[in-house]
């Protein structure tokens, strides 16, 4: 039986959470520098998107993706700084199996306007449930990259190659 | 705000751990050498305020506004 812990979003309401999905940001994410602790929570009509959800502060809530999904060359360079930072090793992501990569998604009421946020993504070490949003120097990444539009071309291209 | 002047080569240190040292300065650019512990994150100030607004904008994320994207998600056929 696993532990399992309640909580209050303003927006998502009453939240139960595994345990074992809350991490810690020891120093906050840019913005929330205050707030460490977050519940991570997938709902399988919500895929590939998950809620991030502030245990300290009802009214945060973030909505995160695993850019992989949709940006396949997605190629973020981690120094060794925030590898270090998270309690991992390194010197690559592929050497890391406790390496989880999200990246947050700006949410629109027009979905054509969700952005995703390639320039600050999300890292957990799944081994202590340890995270950081690690700011990248790379400028072929910004904070908006539009989301539906990705997925079209994405869909173009698989066609292309068939 | 402190204000010390320094020159190539100087340095500042905050508290016992952080070291910030003039390397050069080159027309209108100076390079800084920072030192820091790995769980002090070190930033250009300019792309974190861009980041910091982003994850303003993205922490209102509401339920109505990620069911719309769940659909669109859907209809799009992915």
């Amino acid at each position: 039986m696993s532990d399992t812990v309640n909580f209050t979003n303003a927006k998502f309401g009453e939240v139960t959470v595994e345990a074992s999905s809350i991490m810690t940001f020891p120093e906050g994410v840019p913005g929330f520098e205050r707030l460490k602790r977050y519940g991570l929570v997938q709902i399988d009509e919500e895929a590939p998107f998950l809620r991030l959800l502030s245990l300290d502060e009802p009214a945060v809530a973030f909505v995160i993706l695993n850019p992989m999904s949709i940006w396949a060359h997605y190629d973020p360079r981690i120094g060794d700084d925030d590898l270090k930072g998270l309690g991992l090793k390194g010197p690559s992501l592929a050497d890391d199996e406790d390496l989880e990569l999200y990246c947050i998604v700006t949410l629109s009421s027009d979905p054509k306007h969700v952005t995703a946020n390639l320039k600050g993504p999300i890292t957990i070490n799944t081994a202590n449930m340890t995270a950081r949003q690690i700011i990248l120097v790379d400028d072929r990444y910004t904070t908006k990259h539009s989301l539906l539009d990705a997925s079209k071309q994405k869909e173009g291209a698989q066609a292309e190659s068939r | 705000m402190l204000v010390l002047t320094r020159k190539a080569g100087e340095s500042i240190v905050i508290g016992s751990e952080i070291r910030i040292t003039v390397l050069e300065m080159q027309g209108r650019q100076i390079r800084l050498g920072i030192e820091a512990p790995s769980e002090i994150p070190v930033h250009r100030g300019e792309i974190y305020e861009r980041i910091r607004e982003e994850n303003e904008q993205a922490a209102t994320a509401g339920a109505d506004e990620l069911k719309a994207l769940s659909q669109a998600w859907k209809q799009a056929g992915r």
